[in-house]
């Protein structure tokens, strides 16, 4: 997995077209331009222009050159990694207010769940949970395999699980992100029974 | 399959006129559209260099000014020549772009089997200073070193070796075959290691990069790359042979002769704007992507990861 810090590649990722390009297909599978084009609904050329820009900041490569019986020279490009993780400070500071509206909506829409954040204290839930997505994206950009051989050899849905898995114990080892994950924790803990309270007032 | 043989130079032919033939609207369309917008940048161009001078100099001197090239004659061919070279510099940028862009549709075609006539405008906008660096990369290098020769042989035989070189008179007869079949060759040669260049710049390198990318490729595969520029000028001399034959045979100054032109030389034209130059673009990318495929290894290491996951914004939560 890799996390992007870079602010002007997460600007770059901000583009709806280029996100869906690289996070829904081209992390999973190496494609074609016409086969983006298909899947995107975009033209050709405009998912060249894409694949180009990340081409050029190193998010995409090409895979390998195919010839097929109509002439036509089709490319297969992928992502450089099968994972990413948008550094979130960097984020906020790439996008401006955007992220953190971005944090805010999330934070707010929360009250489905019973939790409703009051206005007063939505800046502080925000600070505890970038605290928090910073801590587990630092460490879960680090390499855990020791094996990477035996790893390659591995079906794409097994390795997804046993990543999944190994990073969730590598996070569970860290005493920073214990801590503030218990924060963020408590905090949402004391959302639920203010509400709890205000509605058996009611 | 990179290296030439008949059957692979007869294929690239074949698929790029089958490609240009199937897509031959979008390609009117663009090429219409895209010289109009380098006609407008010509016009904007001559004002940047015509106004000042205006200003400078007046009409009546600017237009004697002009007049002393003329009066100048053979005696001070070089000094033109230099100026020539020099003032048409500008002048043709536009019109490289524009040649560039239609690269970047024949790239759509031969990468995804299809285009769109804005598209050459999304090329043109996006490559512009790249393909304009091109274009003068490449008049440079084609026409740098005629002038450079005709420099040299001024400074050493005098102004006069310049009227044996490109006009055909007195002793020249002799000369001048030998002179233009150098030119030939030089052309040729020289066009056909840059015939690489725009393609180039259309996969995304730079101007020196797509400069040394060509030339490699010209040297590493010699025959595919130049085997296919000398097959198009063949078909381009072939097409433009009857043309000159019939110059020979009705006089253009006799009623008939001027019909017969016409009649060939108008569709002959149309076919070479709008299927020529696409079908070489479109050969030319697509001998340049099988050519430059897995060029490099540009696999990076795999990394640790699982499939099925977006850009996750908050990490595992």
């Amino acid at each position: 997995m890799e996390v992007i810090e870079d602010k002007n590649l997460i600007k770059l990722l901000m583009e709806p077209t280029r996100a869906k390009i690289v996070f829904d297909y081209l992390v999973k599978d190496a494609m074609t331009v016409k086969q983006l084009s298909e899947v995107t609904g975009k033209n050709p050329g405009t998912i060249l222009h894409h694949i180009q820009k990340l081409k050029e900041v190193g998010i995409v490569f090409e895979e390998r050159t195919e010839q097929t019986q109509t002439g036509i020279v089709q490319r297969y490009y992928r992502a450089t990694a099968r994972e990413y993780r948008m550094g979130i400070s960097e984020m906020v500071q790439a996008t401006g207010e955007d992220a953190r509206k971005r944090l805010k909506s999330i934070i707010e829409s929360l009250s489905v769940y019973g939790i409703d954040v009051p206005e007063s204290q939505i800046e502080e839930a925000v600070e505890l949970m970038t605290a928090m997505i910073g801590r587990e994206n630092e460490i879960s950009s680090r390499n855990l395999i020791v094996d990477e051989d035996s790893y390659d050899e591995l079906p794409s849905s097994i390795r997804g699980d046993a990543s999944r898995i190994m990073r969730r114990f590598a996070l569970e080892e860290d005493s920073q992100y214990r801590e503030l994950r218990e924060n963020w924790h408590a905090f949402l803990s004391l959302a639920r029974s203010r509400n709890k309270i205000g509605a058996r007032n009611e | 399959m990179k290296n030439a043989s008949f059957q692979t130079l007869l294929d690239d032919l074949k698929i790029s006129f089958k490609f240009a033939l199937k897509n031959v609207i979008s390609y009117v369309l663009a090429i219409i559209g895209v010289f109009i917008v380098a006609g407008l940048l010509l016009i904007i161009v001559a004002a940047a260099v015509f106004i000042p001078l205006l200003l400078l100099m007046g009409f009546e001197n600017m237009v004697l000014w002009f007049e002393s090239f003329a009066l100048m004659g053979s005696a001070q061919g070089a000094t033109i020549a230099l100026g020539i070279f020099l003032f048409a510099l500008p002048f043709v940028t536009p019109f490289f772009v524009a040649s560039g862009a239609l690269f970047g549709m024949s790239r759509e075609i031969v990468e995804s089997e299809g285009t769109t006539a804005e598209g050459v405008f999304q090329w043109f906008k996006r490559k512009f200073f790249s393909l304009a660096g091109g274009g003068i990369v490449m008049f440079l290098i084609i026409a740098g070193p005629v002038f450079l020769i005709s420099f040299g042989a001024v400074a050493i035989f005098g102004d006069q070796v310049l009227n044996l070189a490109f006009v055909s008179s007195g002793s020249a007869s002799i000369l001048s075959p030998i002179l233009v079949g150098l030119g030939v060759i030089w052309f040729v040669l020289s066009s056909g290691s840059l015939a690489m260049l725009f393609p180039a710049i259309i996969d995304g390198h730079s101007v020196v990069e797509a400069t040394k990318r060509s030339f490699r490729m010209t040297v590493d595969y010699f025959d595919r790359v130049i085997g296919f520029w000398i097959a198009f000028i063949l078909l381009l001399v072939v097409l433009v042979t009857p043309m000159i034959v019939a110059i020979f045979a009705f006089p253009p100054s006799s009623g008939i002769g001027i019909a017969a032109m016409g009649i060939y030389a108008i569709p002959m034209g149309i076919f070479l704007a709008f299927v020529g130059l696409p079908a070489l673009s479109i050969g030319l990318t697509r001998v340049y992507m099988i050519l430059s495929a897995d060029d490099e290894d540009l696999s990076p290491d795999d990394e640790e990861g699982e499939s099925g996951s977006g850009p996750s914004f908050l990490g595992g939560l």
